[in-house]
């Protein structure tokens, strides 16, 4: 304990009379941090969901996504779509489909339990026979079934699992149903079915819903093959795997999996684009990969830049820093190697008296980062509020201009009385 | 217990120019003795001194203390030696200015990992034997020349040392506070027992001391 002390004491001599110079440091190092935490997370959320995609997705070696565009209306020919592609590749591929519909839900065990529909909206996703063989969805509780009976096995989003357990049956029937003028509709009429709860998502668990992308297909990224369940914690979701009593029927968009590899895909994507104009787009899953950290990095671009720009400031004030404490302390230091601290001891106290500035920093940075991310993230401005970004971004230049400028001017000559040990 | 043979010492500025600060320099320092060394600036005082302090090393010779071989020890056993039986008085005191004169005085405590009351009451029985002890709390930096030569004694002292080493202690001081200086460095022989090596050009500080040596151009004359 007394060395601890002992040792506090020398690392006081250390830093600056009044603490204002350390002071500043500490609040640059917290707000780098902060910010840095904020620029960075969409792309780590981005690396995230990608690798939950790719979890969630069974092994193949080869994706086609295929969508109808906007106004076209007829649904994918998946039958013809599926046989040409057999044709052309000399395999079978596996389709991945899915169909989401607005539901309205009633618990049939317990009329006394709060109406899930407190949670705003529920959409039932339906999922293609052969996406649900081969998908790897992650749940928290039970399992995964098919129908063998006229009751449909259905697994829940965790937002409903304060509501609904594991064994629950509840109806789902449509719900806003609407049609446009030549007579499609939004949600499908026919839903109604009985269902039985056999599992929960995991709150951290990727969602495979392939949907439409009604624009230029190059455009298309990863949100078309599916979501993060805590993108849309304030909706509920039930998904099952069609049936005959409930099959998918909005056949919009489709992802075609193969096993072999297909040396020719980005060719024959941009053929298939080509020749399908106005019908259908085409786009391969690395495309649709790629694209999505496209976005992400542009619309991230003016933060990292601002985020490099303050990490060369604090980079410079850190070692600005340490020259000068070193030079403004050699008189400091030689005096206590006089009274008989080993170089190494003299070594590890400046580092130590360095550190006591910057891990409490990076500590209080870190843990009020998630709180500044929910600050600054504000719908109207599509994610980010830029104006208290960049005031953030201010009051950090304003601070490490006082920092330096204080540190200036309370710069004193320090009389050296001479290093002794001469190299 | 300080036995030095056959040191020689150079330095060099990088432009061929060789400075031969010592050259076979061979000193005996019993236990107890108060020696001084005199000479003319550059004759290589000083030099002498830090090698003895254990701050420099010497280019050949060899250097005992208390028997052993100092070439052989590590650097953080001569830090530990400094610190503990070691004391250094430098001309322009070597104060901490912003820090108060026990704290200065307890600085050799604090290495040595020393704290709380039994360390504080040491430095400042230490403070009051150099007889400051009207001036504890304060500053370095506000303290006649006198009274900081003072307070770097009393930090020389504090440890117990057995060894005082002193360059040029009352360089900076006029003649009244030198012959204080001399008196306390003389008591402190006489009380603790002490070895004192003092470096000066003051030729009556010199005569205040048991044995004189002289160096001119590196050697002991």
């Amino acid at each position: 304990m007394n060395k601890i002390i002992c040792t506090l004491k020398l690392i006081r001599m250390l830093w600056s009379k009044k603490l204002v110079r350390e002071f500043f440091l500490f609040l640059e190092l917290s707000f780098i941090v902060m910010v840095t935490v904020a620029t960075l997370l969409p792309i780590s959320n981005a690396v995230v969901f990608s690798s939950g995609i790719e979890k969630t997705l069974p092994d193949y070696s080869e994706l086609i996504y295929c969508s109808e565009y906007e106004g076209v209306s007829k649904g994918l020919d998946i039958d013809k779509l599926k046989s040409d592609f057999a044709e052309k590749y000399g395999e079978n591929p596996k389709v991945y489909m899915t169909e989401s519909n607005k539901i309205s839900l009633s618990n049939r065990d317990n009329e006394n339990k709060e109406n899930a529909e407190a949670l705003g909206s529920i959409y039932m996703l339906l999922i293609s026979e052969d996406l649900f063989n081969d998908i790897n969805l992650k749940l928290s509780e039970g399992n995964f079934k098919k129908a063998e009976s006229d009751i449909l096995p259905v697994i829940i989003s965790p937002n409903m699992s304060s509501v609904h357990s594991i064994g629950d049956k509840i109806r789902c029937s449509s719900k806003d149903v609407s049609t446009f003028d030549d007579g499609t509709w939004i949600q499908r009429s026919d839903l109604d079915v009985e269902c039985e709860i056999t599992g929960i998502l995991d709150k951290d668990s990727t969602v495979i819903d392939i949907v439409s992308f009604p624009s230029r297909i190059e455009q298309a990224s990863l949100n078309v093959i599916g979501w993060n369940i805590k993108k849309y914690d304030n909706v509920g979701y039930i998904i099952a795997a069609e049936c005959d009593f409930l099959p998918i029927v909005k056949k919009t968009s489709a992802a075609f999996a193969f096993d072999n590899s297909i040396s020719t895909l980005s060719e024959d994507i941009k053929t298939l684009n080509s020749k399908n104009t106005n019908t259908y787009g085409f786009a391969e899953y690395n495309g649709l990969k790629k694209q999505y950290y496209h976005v992400t990095f542009t619309n991230l671009r003016w933060r990292l830049v601002v985020m490099v720009l303050l990490l060369l400031v604090l980079f410079f004030n850190y070692i600005g820093y340490l020259i000068m404490n070193v030079k403004q302390k050699q008189h400091v230091l030689s005096i206590m190697n006089l009274c008989g601290m080993s170089l190494w001891k003299l070594l590890l106290i400046n580092i130590a008296s360095f550190l006591l500035i910057v891990i409490p920093a990076l500590l209080i940075g870190l843990w009020l980062a998630p709180y500044t991310v929910h600050f600054l993230t504000h719908e109207s401005f599509y994610g980010y509020n830029e104006l208290i970004y960049f005031a953030i971004w201010a009051l950090f230049l304003i601070s490490t201009f006082f920092g330096i400028a204080a540190a200036y001017v309370c710069r004193k000559s320090s009389s050296i009385i001479g290093f002794y040990k001469k190299a | 217990m300080i036995q030095i043979e056959n040191i020689c010492k150079s330095f060099s500025n990088g432009k061929e120019n060789v400075i031969q600060a010592l050259s076979d320099v061979s000193l005996t320092v019993n236990d107890g003795e108060m020696i001084s060394v005199t000479g003319p600036s550059g004759s290589g005082k000083s030099t002498l001194l830090h090698i003895i302090a254990m701050l420099d090393t010497q280019d050949s010779g060899k250097y005992f203390y208390n028997g052993i071989d100092v070439s052989a020890m590590s650097e953080s056993k001569k830090a530990q030696i400094r610190n503990r039986e070691i004391g250094i008085v430098l001309q322009d005191y070597g104060l901490i200015g912003e820090m108060n004169a026990l704290k200065n005085v307890a600085l050799p405590l604090t290495i040595a990992g020393e704290t709380g009351k039994a360390a504080t009451q040491r430095a400042k029985e230490t403070l009051c034997a150099v007889g400051l002890s009207d001036k504890l709390k304060q500053k370095a930096n506000l303290l006649s020349g006198g009274q900081r030569q003072r307070v770097a004694i009393a930090r020389a002292i504090v440890m117990n040392a057995k060894v005082i080493l002193a360059d040029e202690p009352t360089g900076a001081v006029d003649s009244k506070t030198t012959n204080d200086i001399m008196d306390l460095f003389s008591s402190i022989n006489l009380k603790t027992g002490a070895s004192i090596i003092i470096v000066t050009h003051d030729l009556a500080a010199a005569e205040r001391c048991g044995r004189k040596v002289k160096i001119e151009d590196g050697t002991i004359s």
